[in-house]
């Protein structure tokens, strides 16, 4: 048995040991292969390309696959931004943007506009992001025709042909029963015309950002051992009828509680006393209102 | 922010260059037709160094190669330096040419299939100046606004008919790296659609 001290002693000890890690955490091949698997999906946009997704100090499903794209990325001269729904003081953003900084040295922000990388679960910032950025997406699940296909085998055919048919059909019999397509997080989009894609469960709001963008976006799925891409400059469509066409939410009369923000995408909780509170899901973009600063957070 | 990072290991030198190495390419392969800047070659100078670098970032023995050259010491040199297994052309994952051998490549290697399009070629193409030079091209598609021009030195018109040939079935077929010996880099993903201009 180790008491509680103990087990504090010995991490604040072996914590002396990092030296002991690799750069980046990840051995060399294991980052030469997840970069070999990056640059075919950037070459195929949309199209999933399996990797050995490897053991993680944190459990898959956590944003290991992001992790991984991230540390086969990142460099010395890097600053990284980790997000947890917009969130950087969440657990496992903080977790995961020390366990970066203390395996590459690579300089931490909490600001958007100062990053180099960011890594993010289920929202894209609200300041437009730049050329100069790469932002990596956690992704739970990658294949979009999971719950119109359960084979991965058949799924895939289903990509390789563009036969997208059960997609449609879904979505239809989706607009028959509740006169609306009504996937909130993660809608699905098409990509440079070919692939069908599951954008991670980012709300609607984030979706147009991803279409002709300036930034390159990577995909990580870990626990599916998936990564994608979609490169600057790609058309991406959510998928819609002519007659039901796509929309983002909307906040009609509502704004952040904390910033007054009424550009931004709000996370809404009820109160005791029957009334909601908003505030924004962007913690960066909320300090940025509320100290003054002006962001360009039309993308 | 509070986390100490005085600890944090220290990348090793062939590790900083094969991570700046993949940079430049991501950058590259992100922006068809843009050009970057490979770390300065290590060990390798003279007219392969530049390519050596590329074929170092990727390559170790879970993938194959091919070399089409004259000179067969490149091959000698990856083999060495990477560990990766050597295999004819038509069934390598990466394969390095020079500009004179560039046609022959591009109508032999690997396109991938319909369902894994990703199993095809990498095909790294030493040219002998990009951003210069006598073959000009318009470049359209993913990772470009409009249009993105590019000027190169010392490849064939014909090997560039032959890979919009190859690359007519979107999604499969072959990507290419262009390397000059300045340590240049510029990439034709597959995706690209390319123009010849007059």
């Amino acid at each position: 048995m180790v008491s509680a001290t103990g087990v504090r002693a010995l991490i604040d000890e072996r914590g002396a040991e990092f030296e002991g890690y690799t750069f980046g955490f990840l051995d060399d091949m294991a980052k030469r292969e997840i970069r070999r698997t990056i640059l075919k999906a950037v070459a195929i946009p949309g199209h999933q390309v399996p990797f050995g997704s490897r053991e993680m100090p944190i459990a898959r499903g956590w944003g290991t696959g992001g992790l991984q794209i991230t540390l086969a990325c990142v460099g010395a001269d890097d600053t990284i931004k980790v997000i947890d729904q917009g969130d950087d003081a969440s657990v496992n953003a903080v977790n995961l943007r020390r366990l970066i900084a203390k395996t590459t040295g690579a300089r931490e922000t909490l600001t958007t506009g100062e990053a180099t990388l960011i890594q993010t679960r289920h929202r894209i910032p609200e300041e437009r992001m730049t050329a100069a950025q790469m932002l990596i997406l956690q992704v739970p699940i990658p294949e979009p025709l999971r719950h119109v296909e359960r084979s991965v085998a058949a799924a895939r055919a289903m990509h390789a042909e563009a036969d997208y048919a059960r997609m449609w059909l879904a979505l239809y019999e989706d607009v028959v029963r509740n006169g609306e397509v009504t996937a909130g997080a993660g809608y699905p989009v098409m990509v440079n015309g070919r692939f069908v894609m599951a954008p991670s469960p980012i709300p609607r709001w984030d979706i147009p950002k991803l279409n002709q963008a300036e930034t390159l976006f990577l995909f990580g799925a870990g626990r599916e051992k998936r990564i994608y891409a979609v490169p600057p400059f790609t058309n991406v469509q959510p998928l819609e009828f002519d007659d039901y066409p796509f929309e983002i939410e909307a906040f009609p009369n509502m704004s952040c509680r904390r910033c007054g923000a009424t550009d931004s995408y709000l996370v809404t909780s009820p109160q005791a006393d029957g009334s909601t509170l908003s505030v924004c899901s962007d913690t960066s973009y909320c300090d940025d209102v509320l100290a003054g600063r002006k962001v360009e957070n039309q993308w | 922010m509070a986390t100490d990072t005085s600890r944090a290991p220290r990348q090793t030198v062939v590790a900083d260059q094969e991570q700046r190495a993949f940079r430049a390419l991501l950058d590259a392969m992100s922006r068809p037709g843009t050009i970057h800047t490979l770390p300065e070659a290590r060990g390798a100078d003279g007219a392969w160094g530049s390519s050596l670098v590329v074929m170092q970032s990727l390559l170790d023995h879970e993938v194959t190669f091919a070399v089409e050259a004259d000179d067969r010491s490149v091959h000698e040199q990856i083999l060495r330096r990477t560990g990766a297994r050597s295999d004819v052309l038509a069934a390598a994952g990466y394969v390095l040419t020079d500009a004179a051998h560039a046609l022959d490549v591009i109508e032999m290697a690997s396109e991938g299939y319909l369902e894994e399009p990703e199993r095809s070629a990498t095909v790294v193409v030493r040219v002998d100046a990009i951003g210069s030079g006598a073959l000009r091209v318009s470049l359209s598609g993913p990772g470009i606004e409009s249009v993105q021009p590019l000027s190169l030195d010392g490849l064939d018109v014909a090997a560039l008919h032959a890979l919009i040939e190859r690359n007519a079935v979107y999604p499969t077929g072959i990507d290419i790296v262009l390397v000059d010996p300045q340590g240049r880099i510029a990439c034709l993903p597959r995706s690209t659609r390319i123009e010849l201009e007059d």
